[in-house]
């Protein structure tokens, strides 16, 4: 896959932009405020049909634009696709082709790599940051997980929301009961589908890994139910442990253990990256697995997906640097840094308040 | 948009129908303008006639132009058999696949504390005291495969296994998330007779 050509109108702080990129890599260089990552928002908006900045859409509009107007054309292997996105206050349209069309009809669902700075810091973030880093590749990876995961959440939220109704309460009534082993049933399911997904992931983060640090790598899951060989066994598991803590969490009104309370963590030589591993072992680590997301994505649709890199070269030392560039070749990926990346032979586009002030 | 008033207000009303927004509305609106007079008079008086003679069935809560309903006076039909749905459009469903000769109990809704709905929302008493009075042999929970439907199957299970009858659910050949509303025929009927006993 490969976006061929893109056209923005009113958006953020482009008044109208073309571009046909390069196949290979294309370096987007300007100063902080110039609009890279402004550019590499609309790519992805143009590829997902979203943004990946902000759930308030209509933010992007240029200001004094009464409407955003995104098109792309993007050539798969299959057929090329044409896309295009209008955003106004009146909210969204979506076409591909030119017809309407949702987020899953558009060409980079489960097709687009985007790897943000902030991804780096994974390693030492909270453990909400990493859970969602690994749904998001467990989603990519492992058809249904997405599905699964979307009905625990909404069984979650019944429950905590009843929970809260209740708070003080002193009496676990029946309704309480019945959300509770509607936890236990569809979280059993996150946990071992969590399990599945990484022991399809696990190995390929490992050779990744091995590629750039010479030393091995491996992802723990930590459970905060436990872990078991079946979704059956691990729902018993999981529903004495809520039925153990019921009052407690009829007292804080909210569910204490289960998916939305695990932790995954990188071990190297047997030291958990969490606690003691250096800055550099833990975004290597990410990198690794940011790596292994991208090949597994290109196996599962035996095509070359497109890559979004919001600057990350400067955030790496130079055998990392090394190791990602290999990694791209023979990809179409869009970089931004403030300064040319050595490592990366391809087409620059050098911007400056929105506009394109040299290339080549 | 500059109507008439008396078509902004029929756009309007269109506009809290489920499923139609406001463009809908208007071409909807505009529609029974143009349209033939007696097929706009057609339109108003069916909807008239249908609240005015539709019911509650005030066995089984299924919507009925006489009470009780055509299936609970029904003496031909198995009535030892429950089939407990979540909407009257779940009962359709299941006649049409024609595979069911049981009566029916319709809760109105699904446990969704995120809309404040809890069984006192439901028709759970209504289904407790039909069981009171005995003679039901088997309580199949039809309600629907999502979040809400198994949580209620949950909670009736809980509820019923003191009253001491079968209890089984569906076995949904349905995508999850599916509802049984929009399920073709075979696939109901698959589900029906391959239900399961739940303990
Ligand atoms: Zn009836």
């Amino acid at each position: 896959m490969q976006i061929r050509s893109v056209y923005l109108k009113g958006f953020r702080n482009y008044k109208e932009l073309s571009l046909k990129p390069f196949g290979g890599a294309n370096l987007i260089v300007g100063g902080n405020a110039d609009g890279k990552t402004n550019l590499l928002e609309a790519l992805y908006f143009c590829l997902c049909g979203y943004s990946f900045r902000t759930a308030r859409e209509e933010e992007v509009i240029r200001t004094g634009e009464d409407r955003a107007v995104l098109r792309a054309l993007v050539e798969k292997v299959e057929f090329n696709k044409e896309t295009a996105v209008e955003i106004s206050g009146r909210g969204k349209k979506l076409t591909v082709n030119a017809k309407e069309a949702s987020r899953r009809d558009f060409p980079g669902y489960l097709g687009t790599l985007l790897f943000r700075p902030e991804d780096l810091e994974i390693g030492v973030g909270s453990p909400g940051e990493r859970r969602r880093f690994f749904d998001g590749i467990f989603a990519g990876i492992l058809p249904g997980y997405y599905s699964a995961y979307r009905k625990y959440i909404r069984t979650l939220n019944h429950r905590n929301a009843l929970l809260r109704r209740l708070r003080g309460c002193d009496r676990v009534t029946a309704e309480v009961r019945a959300w509770t082993e509607a936890v236990a049933e569809t979280g059993s399911v996150v946990n071992i589908l969590r399990l599945q997904a990484l022991s399809l992931l696990a190995p390929v983060v490992t050779s990744c890994y091995q590629a750039i640090a010479d030393a091995k790598l491996s992802i723990r899951y930590v459970s905060s139910v436990g872990l078991a060989e079946s979704v059956s066994s691990l729902r018993e598991r999981f529903l004495s442990k809520l039925l153990l803590i019921e009052r407690a969490e009829l007292q804080c009104g909210q569910t204490l253990v289960g998916p939305h309370r695990d932790d995954f963590c990188f071990v190297v030589d047997g030291r958990d990256l969490r606690r003691q591993g250096s800055r550099g072992e833990q975004r290597t680590a990410v990198l690794a697995a940011k790596l292994a997301e991208a090949r597994m994505l290109e196996e599962r649709r035996n095509d070359r997906i497109v890559y979004l890199l919001d600057d990350v070269f400067s955030e790496l030392d130079p055998r990392r640097r090394a190791a990602l560039a290999s990694a791209l070749q023979g990809r179409q990926v869009f970089v931004t840094a403030t300064e040319p990346v050595t490592e990366l032979r391809g087409y620059s586009w050098w911007i400056k308040s929105g506009t394109v002030t040299n290339r080549g | 948009m500059a109507y008439a008033r008396s078509v902004n207000r029929l756009i309007e009303e269109l506009k809290r129908l489920p499923g139609i927004g406001p463009r809908t509305a208007q071409r909807l609106a505009l529609y029974l303008l143009s349209a033939p007079q007696d097929q706009a008079e057609r339109l108003a008086a069916a909807i008239k006639e249908a609240r005015e003679t539709t019911v509650y069935c005030s066995v089984c809560g299924n919507f009925t132009d006489m009470d009780p309903c055509g299936i609970c006076s029904d003496t031909a039909r198995d009535h030892s058999v429950f089939c407990v749905v979540e909407e009257p459009h779940d009962v359709a469903a299941i006649e049409r696949s024609g595979c069911y000769r049981g009566v029916y109990h319709v809760l109105h809704g699904a446990l969704s504390p995120l809309n404040g709905i809890g069984p006192e929302k439901l028709r759970i008493k209504e289904l407790l005291s039909r069981l009171e009075k005995g003679g039901v042999a088997e309580v199949i929970l039809a309600t629907s495969p999502d979040t809400e439907g198994e949580a209620t199957a949950l909670y009736l299970k809980r509820l019923l296994e003191p009253v001491g009858v079968k209890l089984s659910r569906l076995a949904y050949g349905l995508p999850v998330g599916a509802e049984i509303e929009f399920a073709d025929e075979q696939t109901i009927a698959r589900a029906i007779e391959g239900r399961r006993e739940i303990k």
